[in-house]
């Protein structure tokens, strides 16, 4: 057991520290791993795990929500919100980085995955926060956390397939996941506050004071985003549309109002096409990677041993959550949240349930750390995404996200000392 | 670098984007039946219930196009991410022969892949393997798709490896200019 | 020999539970000749897979939910049409009968059959007293296989297509008003936070499927391959026990809960059996020869309990 997390530990750093592709990094580590350590023969594997991969309803979300990102990068809107928002926020430490915060949790409430909340956000705030001399790395860290809001605030992959493999009430988990994702945009915005309070000459010049009458001229121009915004959300919650179709429904309705908006012509919308498909294609790749490492994993059964090797200590609850986080932020470095879930589920939620804990707080707890994974590297698919549109290196983005993870742990430790933050809401519901 | 076959690659970045709004044009009729008979039961009229039968499952296998067929496109624009924080540290002449070396795991990769995945197209076409749900759709197709992506992915780092293998003996330096494109700035 | 085996459900379901016993059962028998990993949740193979992964050789047994193989065959839906069987000697009967051709067909894709397992009493979820047939006229239907679409259009209601992952956000938008399924799916997902009622029509008993590789079982020694058909049969009998139940438990889970459990009224009841008598006709149509023979087996099963 120990040598084979050794072997990969060593494969993907040399594999990965050498240059190659991060989605072939995850397949060759797949391979090692199957071949090496269950003597099965990995091609078959390879090959159907790959397939079974590539197509799904669910997935179809993440190209469109990209797509909208890049059409809404060409329709000027951008330029609008910040043009709008700007003197209403000049007062305000941290100013226009708090869009990503903001537009992260709002988007939230459209998608279920993280990496859909990032590209769509980043591709309206992070080319224009550059332009307007924010610090990039600030702008990065804000963009790549708060995306991470995708899974708490419902809808949510993440507490679907944790309500699903455990059988707790999907309903109950998504209001559960409300406070605490308020609570995390919380610290996050207050982080920025602190940092833009004590780095004063790393924010970009103010600009001028407008009249008030202009003021709320240029508010207005916020007026399409937020028809996009309700339109997108109350096709869901109005019950025309599934959380996946509603992605489709952002794409038709951006495309609309890049139309209407800055002339969206064909050059624009082929464009805008390409860009999605480029950055789909990358995405696609890397989680079918990812799903072969996933697979390889369990035919190894490390993850379930590591999980065995947990519960054989008998810790106190409180040890034992320490203990799992470590576990779970470890796992998190090489595959994704969903896997982790699924591969681990059938044997941490005995011991979890055996400690005691309320098993709709434990899923919101393992959200989270589930979201903090996305942000760590060597797999983190927040910070792929984030690479794809700046071409800035893994690494770099990593580093310039490391203050909103160690954030993230602050909001676990106060979610375990405050367990109300996740039950409250769900409590209220009646009929346990 | 230099692609040859780029014709074939940015046709199936069309095709992708064809499964893309294909995708699009699915999930707007079935949203747009669902608003029709809000509409009509508001007025007293009976729901149509129209709905495409098998739209999801369908849509989902669209995707395999929407993804697979651009993977090759976008490995010639410098789309698909790596690690290059370490590698730009290193001399020019060990640099080359480690991007070789990458290029032959990426494309030894893609080969087995590119092979498992045509016996899967010829195991379901031997069995007449279909989908579960009602559209019932023949696997082959869908996972034939898949194998063309990764076809194209193969002969796009095929392209790679060789001219990399050329200027890695001939003219290592020319294979790393000194301003790296990003990849948004290539498209 | 260890086997890897692939389970498309969670931990706490009972044909996972029952999949666990069984290569409890197995490995105690070979005394660890014979290892067998039960992998849940679908964490190894996801379950449009499992068929095909057990058949390539991919892994050597796997467990699925036996109608979602009836685009392939007929044969494969026979525990999907509604109103067929009422309980569980019928449902029994029915496998019964059909367990010669079911088993065939799949020995044409090298795979053995291993046991069947019924899910419990299937009724009708809804927001409302589900009393008359004419409340069923336009109502929202979840139906994500050709036999409920069919059965939705019979009864004039709208088809609809939801993931089960959709279930409770689908229901709460109102763009599905009602499903067929299970009480312990009821129990296990907590039904009572998005429906109020229950019908309990029992309008069939869908069975899950274990098989096995062929050729992996050949390679077992033939004490192992006796273990593993004893194992089977054990586990067939005690998973017909707990489903049956669950049946029972599970119904007063959901009703503790403060769904409202029904049976079905004399004008509901007839309706449903019309539809199914039409369904039943039309899938021996499409069933032949096969279908036929298995339907007079099956008659002739129930007709000697009588
Ligand atoms: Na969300
Ligand atoms: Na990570």
């Amino acid at each position: 057991m120990l040598t084979l997390a050794i072997t990969l530990t060593i494969a993907l750093v040399l594999l990965l520290g050498g240059g190659l592709w991060v989605a072939f990094s995850l397949m060759a580590l797949g391979y090692i791993a199957i071949d090496g350590f269950t003597g099965l023969p990995p091609g078959p594997i390879f090959g159907s795990d790959i397939w079974s991969a590539s197509y799904g309803w669910e997935l179809t979300a993440l190209p469109m929500f990209i797509w909208m990102g890049e059409i809404l990068f060409r329709s000027g809107l951008a330029d609008d919100l910040f043009k709008a928002l700007a003197p209403w926020l000049d007062k305000l430490p941290g100013r226009l980085l708090h869009t990503n915060i903001f537009g992260s949790g709002l988007f939230a409430a459209v998608s279920g995955s993280s990496a859909a909340t990032c590209a769509t956000v980043g591709r309206m705030t992070l080319p224009e926060l550059e332009r307007r001399g924010y610090d990039t790395r600030l702008a990065i860290g804000t963009l790549a956390s708060s995306a991470t809001l995708g899974l708490l605030i419902p809808p949510s992959i993440i507490l679907i397939v944790y309500g699903i493999a455990t059988e707790q009430s999907i309903a109950r988990l998504f209001m559960a996941g409300i406070l605490p994702g308020l609570m995390l945009m919380a610290l996050f915005v207050g982080y920025l506050m602190l940092w833009s309070w004590r780095h004063p000459t790393r924010m970009p010049e103010a600009d001028a004071p407008l009249p008030l009458r202009q003021r709320l001229r240029e508010t207005g121009r916020i007026l399409p985003l937020l028809l996009l915004i309700t339109g997108v959300i109350g096709s869901i919650y109005g019950g025309l549309a599934s959380p996946t179709e509603a992605a489709t429904i952002g794409v038709v309705l951006s495309l609309i109002i890049a139309r209407l908006n800055a002339g969206l012509d064909m050059t624009a919308f082929r464009e805008s096409l390409f860009g999605a498909i480029q950055t789909s294609s990358m995405i696609a790749l890397i989680l079918a990677g990812a799903s072969f490492l996933t697979t390889a994993m369990g035919f190894t059964q490390l993850p379930g041993q590591l999980a065995q090797w947990i519960a054989a200590m008998n810790l106190p609850p409180a040890i034992l959550l320490v203990v799992l986080t470590l576990f779970f932020v470890a796992l998190g470095c090489f595959l994704d949240g969903i896997s982790v879930v699924v591969l681990t589920t059938s044997i941490v939620m005995p011991m979890v349930e055996a400690a005691g804990f309320d098993l709709i707080w434990f899923g919101i707890y393992l959200v989270i750390v589930v979201e903090m994974s996305q942000i760590t590297p060597p797999v983190g698919f927040n910070l792929f995404v984030i690479q794809g549109m700046t071409g800035r290196d893994l690494l770099d983005i990593a580093r310039a996200t490391l203050p909103f993870f160690l954030l993230m742990l602050v909001g676990i430790v106060l979610l375990s000392l405050f367990p109300g933050i996740a039950t409250l809401l769900p409590s209220m519901m009646g009929n346990t | 670098m230099r692609f040859y076959l780029m014709p074939l690659y940015r046709g199936g970045a069309w095709l992708a984007g064809l499964a893309m709004m294909a995708i699009t044009l699915l999930i707007m009729l079935q949203v747009l039946g669902r608003v029709l008979d809000r509409i009509l039961v508001l007025f007293g009229y009976d729901a149509l219930g129209l709905s495409i039968s098998g739209m999801s499952e369908i849509a989902g296998f669209l995707l395999v196009g929407a993804t697979f067929l651009g993977t090759a496109y976008t490995f010639t624009k410098g789309g698909h991410i790596r690690v290059t924080l370490l590698t730009d540290r290193i001399p020019v002449r060990p640099r080359a022969l480690l991007e070789v070396i990458m290029l032959t795991i990426a494309l030894a990769l893609t080969l087995v892949l590119g092979w498992q995945l045509a016996a899967l197209v010829l195991d379901s076409h031997a069995y007449d393997e279909v989908s579960y749900g009602m559209a019932a759709v023949p696997l082959m197709y869908p996972q034939a798709v898949l194998l063309t992506g990764i076809a194209l992915l193969t002969l796009a780092l095929l392209e790679a490896w060789i001219s990399t293998l050329v200027l890695a003996i001939s003219n290592p330096s020319r294979l790393f200019p000194a301003t790296d494109p990003s990849p948004r700035h290539g498209d | 020999v260890q086997w890897n085996f692939a389970e498309p459900y969670g931990d706490a379901n009972l044909h996972t539970q029952n999949a666990r016993a069984f290569a409890k059962d197995v490995s105690e028998a070979t005394h660890g000749g014979l290892d067998i990993t039960v992998h849940a949740n679908g964490a190894l193979i996801p379950h449009p897979e499992i068929k095909n992964a057990v058949r390539r050789g991919i892994v050597p047994i796997g467990e699925i939910f036996l109608s979602r193989l009836a685009n392939e065959n007929p044969v494969y839906e026979i525990d999907a049409l509604p109103t067929l069987v009422h309980d569980y000697p019928s449902a029994h009967a029915l496998w019964e009968a059909s367990r010669p051709e079911i088993s065939a067909l799949l020995a044409k894709q090298g795979l053995k059959v291993l046991y069947s397992v019924p899910w419990p009493s299937q009724g009708i979820y809804t927001q409302m007293e589900l009393t008359s047939p004419s409340q069923l006229q336009g109502l929202r239907l979840r139906s994500n296989n050709t036999s409920t679409e069919r059965l939705a259009e019979l009864l004039g209601a709208i088809p609809t297509q939801t993931e089960a992952s959709d279930i409770p956000t689908a229901f709460s938008t109102g763009r599905v008003n009602a499903m067929v399924t299970s009480v312990s799916t009821g129990a296990n997902t907590a039904a009572w936070d998005y429906v109020s009622h229950f019908n309990n029509a029992n309008l069939w008993l869908p069975r899950n499927i274990v098989f096995v590789s062929q050729k992996a079982f050949d390679r077992l020694s033939e004490g192992e391959q006796k273990a593993v058909m004893n194992a089977a049969a054990a586990a067939e009998k005690r998973g017909w026990a707990a489903s049956e139940e669950e049946s029972r438990t599970n119904l007063k889970t959901i009703e503790d809960h403060g769904i409202q459990v029904n049976t079905p009224t004399p004008e509901l009841e007839s309706a449903l059996q019309q539809a199914g008598n039409t369904l039943l006709e039309q899938w021996s149509n499409r069933a032949g020869p096969e279908g036929k023979h298995i339907l007079e087996t099956y008659r002739n099963l129930t007709d000697q309990s009588h």
